[in-house]
């Protein structure tokens, strides 16, 4: 694994713009960053990283139904009392999961770590199923890379894949997220995309446009039943706000479905600890006020259960400091984590996110920032799996 | 190879894709019963039985349903519409349910079918049928046969031209008629935190 400094396309702009990737730089700061890219070898790529997200989402699907029977370990999720049932009927009738995206620790060298698992609304999605595919072939026309470099991200097909498995025939997919969020609206628009190419009809809605009808079932502006939504916005705030506690009778099929709420928190990284200890692909994790928090040694990663984003995260005894990311997250609790800091190439820092879709471990994208909590100012850089000397 | 072969975008980009064979025009038959397609003389017996067989098995899934029957036959005219079977889309059958009743404590209505039509499929001898409806006359329709969809099919029984879309199936979403009592109960959250993701 190698970080290496590339020219940019001259015209990558103008690329972004015809495959609809607009959000692509903030007030004049790039967020898409092809200055430089990493290079993988395939092993590393299918021995460490493939097989550690297999392994891992392996390890999630086995602790859904241990959390489901354990009601303090529902509790210290905080997952609301009345979801309970909502949740265990979901994953009953095995409502599939799209997706998911696994942040992960990797240097080249020692086994993957999972910090943490974005299970319920991953982000960056546009930019490493379909932006970092076409760098690629472009660097390889251009001659940046060599022909035959390759790229582990075959995360397009695998959502059209996952939308023919989830969506019915005939019945109306509805997509949503929240006003106000450019780049949101974006990556649904994507999803859409991707499930018209699996053949379902689909409508956008807002989230604040969706409506409840007197038989209790959530309508669209039209009056059209919803009969599936998927939705970029958390479980979280959905069963807090005032149409939660409508969700279990609606009959509406979600996406992601309810039980992904029980690993969309970072409560999952100390369920994890707790119910597969030393496994070479976790991180030691506990609960804030479980005694065994001690055996960090006061150096660890402080995270709230629901943040986003590297939000209101603290790392707690790196070399004797404390280093802090603000935000407004912090009252559901705390899990500690280990502090395993991110490797250093060129004195960047970068996070494998590794994708889960369909069943499968689809594709990376990789962000990096030059601190080591990885925060929404964080750019996004592509890699490719090359593996002669270049 | 570790990435996906090529990568087709139909929503996104500039680059529109051309839809090939969903518009074109194709020559079809309507009839309003078997009885007028076996009297037409240009279709076997077994052509024109197997036609409404599917045009019925196509009605059962596909048209329009609505929750209360006094609002199918606004739509349709009194005595036109029937109860309908709980299709695979409506909520009431998902997994995911619990007990869902209308005002009526039953199922569903859904107009009766008024019609069928037959087109040929590029295979020969092999023909598609679709079930047709009339909608009472009113304002905005003129009562003349029409798919699920919504697409205006001809006034009557015989030959005409439709869109080769027509033939297709529909997504035809349930209409929830009671009033909606309620918008706005999801979203508040999102409006106060920078990111959703």
């Amino acid at each position: 694994m190698r970080r290496i400094s590339l020219p940019e396309r001259p015209n990558w702009r103008l690329r972004a713009a015809e495959l609809g990737f607009n959000f692509h730089s903030t007030e004049g700061v790039s967020y898409w960053d092809e200055t430089a890219c990493y290079i993988f070898s395939l092993k590393e790529i299918e021995n460490d990283i493939e097989a550690a997200t297999e392994e891992l989402a392996g390890l999630c699907y086995e602790a859904v139904p241990k959390i489901l029977a354990n009601e303090e370990l529902l509790q210290k999720l905080r997952i609301p009392e009345f979801a309970w049932d909502l949740i265990a009927h979901s994953w009953q009738s095995q409502d599939k999961d799209l997706y998911g995206r696994f942040d992960l620790r990797y240097d080249g060298a020692t086994p993957p770590k999972l910090y943490e698992y974005n299970a319920d609304t991953p982000t960056g999605l546009y930019e490493a199923a379909v932006f970092q595919w076409h760098w690629l072939e472009d660097i390889r026309t251009i001659g940046h890379l060599p022909s035959d470099a390759d790229q582990f991200n075959a995360i397009h097909e695998r959502l059209i894949e996952g939308f023919g498995l989830i969506g019915q025939q005939g019945a109306l997919f509805h997509f949503a997220c929240s006003t106000g969020h450019e780049e949101d609206r974006a990556t649904v628009s994507y999803l859409e995309d991707c499930a018209q190419q699996a053949s379902l009809d689909t409508a956008f809605l807002f989230m604040e446009e969706i409506g409840l009808d007197d038989d209790g079932r959530f309508v669209d502006k039209n009056n059209r039943v919803i009969t599936h939504l998927f939705k970029l916005y958390p479980w979280e705030w959905l069963l807090a706000e005032k149409f939660g506690t409508a969700i279990p009778t609606s009959g509406t099929c979600f996406v992601e479905p309810p039980w992904k709420l029980l690993l969309s928190n970072k409560g999952l990284l100390a369920v994890l600890w707790a119910l597969y200890p030393n496994h070479p692909n976790l991180l030691p994790a506990y609960f804030e006020d479980d005694p065994k928090a001690a055996e960090l040694s006061g150096r660890y990663a402080r995270k709230p259960i629901y943040g986003r984003e590297g939000a209101n995260v603290q790392l707690i005894g790196l070399n004797e400091s404390t280093i802090e990311a603000s935000g407004p997250y912090g009252s559901e609790g705390y899990v500690h984590q280990a502090l395993a800091p991110l490797p250093n190439f060129s004195n960047q820092h970068p996070v494998i996110g590794s994708w889960w879709v369909a069943g499968y471990p689809a594709g990376i994208g990789i962000r990096e920032e030059n601190s080591l909590i990885t925060t929404n100012g964080a750019r996004f850089l592509p890699h490719a799996i090359v593996d002669k000397e270049n | 190879m570790k990435r996906s072969r090529n990568i087709r975008l139909v929503l996104m980009g500039t680059v529109a894709l051309t839809l090939s064979a969903c518009d074109e025009q194709v020559p079809a038959d309507v009839f309003e019963t078997v009885n007028q397609c076996l009297a037409d003389g240009r279709y076997s017996d077994s052509q024109c039985r197997d036609a409404i067989t599917e045009a019925e098995r196509k009605h059962l899934q596909q048209a329009p349903r609505y929750t209360a029957l006094q609002d199918c036959e606004t739509d349709y005219g009194t005595g036109k519409c029937q109860t309908a079977p709980p299709a695979p889309t409506d909520p009431q059958s998902s997994a995911q349910s619990n007990t869902q009743t209308n005002n009526q404590g039953g199922s569903f209505f859904m107009p009766f079918m008024a019609g069928y039509m037959m087109s040929q499929l590029l295979q020969p001898n092999r023909y598609a049928a679709q079930p047709l409806y009339r909608p009472a006359p009113g304002a905005t329709n003129r009562p003349d046969l029409y798919t699920a969809a919504g697409n205006r099919v001809a006034s009557g029984p015989g030959s005409t031209q439709v869109s080769r879309s027509a033939l297709t199936a529909p997504s035809r979403p349930l209409v929830a008629s009671r009033p909606v009592v309620n918008r706005g109960g999801f979203g508040a959250t999102g409006r106060s935190y920078s990111s959703a993701t």
